[in-house]
């Protein structure tokens, strides 16, 4: 066995080189323990803030924080007050190309909020959302019950929603739906179509298939539409319409089948269908690639990615803590700091680095039929933008 | 490759230390912190998290000092804080890896022979606990009794995970030459 021992060791030692120079580690980590040791004998609680210059151990403070030199950023930042118990009065002045979250007013229910990424500026958009709707990923236009409606609440355009749905295409302008073919009273295929508003919608190719609408027998549903990256990402919901029977991705410009995979529980896309995750119903999910290949797997199940497609928002399952996870690597970006909250939704910041994660928090129970959350912003470092408590997101 | 340097240098230290000295805490932990990190780093793989894990290790050192028997070496009884540690780091993530190669169809793999693949990628195939045997005693040069402290196992133990791991590294190895 001693024999392995000079092959062992220069594997580890490759390994190993990664670490880099350790010379300044051993007085800062002891410092930093003995530090951390004084304020525990000093019976003091704490609360992890920022980064600072390493501590000498017997310094009497308010906050504290663990400390070392070079050390990258704090993880989890201060939260923002709940927002204020006015409606909000101020419309969202912000450029129309600036992303905001779309948020259900917290005294007025019927009025739409928007705040921008680093939660600085906020704004009442529009009113009529009661029953909810759904914001493009900018939040520059948004769907309710019939109406597409822009950042001054004007309607643009209309539609059905009885026979037609709106799923937001990535560039903003444009979406998404598959269409039954046939009457509603009979199965038949559907047709996935694009559009956009005050354009008339474009056939792409024949899809899934949609049951009696009076069976709640599932039919193609989309979910990922990119008119820039020339994809989009449809399956096939099954009976009661949780899960996944079939996945397609489709060429938009051409309607080819790019490919086509089989069925799991909870599916997500990144904006662009390149990446699609999969969970396969016994807690774990794959992640597959623009061909189809499957390139990772993860415990646990995916509900969204960073717009760059490389980070994943993961929970155990819905009633979970989330965490951002590299898929790649499997390395936790950030974990919900408070194992009572439960993951709710999440979205990406469109060609920004953020990802906005709800979570459920006990402390703000539903009362109607949207559910409240807790939102994090955190960035692709696992440094928490801002944090705003009790905010309903807008939805359906 | 590692040095480690037996902290162990006398029971005048550890008295001072058990006194609320740091200077001679620090004599003693001192020379284990690299030692330290390395294992951390080869439990959880991120340079920030080791060096967190080491920390709170330290920590705990302090804490528990008075748990070292007179005579019981140091190096041993501190790296098994180090690793419960990070075990606790890896309970505490929503998410392990499972596999980043392309998923191969059962009747396509082939187990890959030590010849045809790199060692490091074979001794990232092997169980972290059977990894961990096989870091601190060719790695950190830990004989086998203080591998068993570090792990909380027993000799005998610690000498079969360590013989299993060379033996899936190397299938040709014999019993006897352990």
């Amino acid at each position: 066995m001693d024999d392995m021992r000079p092959e062992i060791q220069e594997a580890f030692a490759n390994q190993q080189s990664k670490l880099g120079n350790l010379a300044d580690s051993r007085e800062r980590l002891v410092r930093g323990a003995l530090a951390a040791r004084n304020m525990h004998r000093d019976g003091r609680t704490q609360l992890a803030a920022g980064v600072a210059a390493v501590v000498i151990a017997a310094l009497v403070i308010a906050t504290f924080a663990y400390v070392r030199t070079g050390i990258g950023p704090a993880r989890h930042a201060p939260p923002v007050p709940a927002s204020s118990p006015t409606p909000m009065s101020r419309p969202l002045n912000v450029s129309n190309d600036t992303p905001v979250i779309l948020y259900h007013d917290p005294v007025n229910f019927d009025q739409l909020d928007g705040t921008t990424w680093d939660g600085k500026i906020d704004g009442r958009v529009g009113r009529g959302v009661t029953n909810g709707g759904v914001g493009n990923a900018q939040g520059s236009l948004y769907t309710t019950m019939g109406d597409i409606r822009d950042r001054t609440g004007q309607v643009v355009a209309t539609y059905d929603p009885k026979n037609q749905g709106v799923f937001w295409a990535d560039d903003g302008v444009h979406f998404c739906d598959v269409v039954r073919t046939g009457s509603r009273d009979e199965s038949g295929p559907g047709m996935l179509q694009t559009g956009a508003v005050g354009q008339a919608e474009t056939n792409v190719t024949q899809i899934g298939t949609f049951a009696p609408a009076n069976l709640q027998g599932g039919g193609p549903v989309v979910a990922a539409c990119s008119p820039p990256g020339d994809r989009a990402v449809v399956y096939q919901a099954p009976p009661g319409g949780v899960g996944v029977v079939q996945i397609w991705v489709i060429q938009l410009s051409t309607g080819r089948k790019v490919w086509t995979g089989g069925g799991g529980g909870w599916i997500a896309a990144s904006h662009d269908g390149r990446y699609i995750a999969l969970a396969d119903g016994s807690g774990q999910t794959t992640i597959y690639g623009a061909g189809g290949a499957a390139l990772a797997k993860l415990d646990g199940t995916v509900f969204a990615f960073s717009w760059d497609g490389t980070l994943a928002v993961a929970a155990g399952s819905f009633g979970a803590p989330p965490s951002i996870v590299n898929w790649s690597d499997g390395q936790t970006v950030w974990t919900c700091p408070d194992n009572s909250l439960k993951y709710w939704d999440s979205f990406a910041e469109p060609g920004g680095s953020h990802l906005a994660i709800g979570v459920l928090d006990p402390a703000f129970p539903q009362t109607r039929g949207f559910a409240p959350v807790d939102l994090f912003v955190v960035g692709a470092d696992g440094i928490v933008a801002f944090e705003r408590k009790n905010v309903t997101l807008f939805m359906y | 490759m590692a040095q480690v340097v037996t902290a162990d240098r006398g029971g005048s230290i550890r008295e001072d230390a058990l006194g609320g000295d740091e200077e001679a805490f620090e004599a003693l932990i001192g020379p284990l912190v690299e030692p330290a990190i390395r294992l951390a780093y080869s439990m959880l793989g991120d340079r920030m998290e080791a060096e967190d894990a080491t920390q709170e290790a330290i920590t705990r050192a302090w804490r528990k000092l008075g748990q070292l028997r007179s005579g019981m070496p140091m190096r041993p009884w501190f790296l098994a804080i180090v690793v419960n540690q990070c075990r606790n780091v890896r309970r505490t993530r929503w998410f392990r890896l499972v596999r980043t190669k392309p998923i191969v169809p059962p009747d396509l793999y082939r187990e890959p022979s030590v010849e045809s693949i790199d060692l490091m990628r074979a001794l990232s195939l092997l169980p972290d606990r059977d990894r961990q045997a096989l870091f601190l005693h060719f790695y950190l040069d830990l004989p086998i009794e203080e591998v068993a402290t570090a792990l909380g196992i027993s000799a005998a133990a610690a000498k079969g995970r360590i013989y299993r791991a060379c033996h899936r590294l190397r299938p040709s190895l014999l019993e006897e030459e352990i």
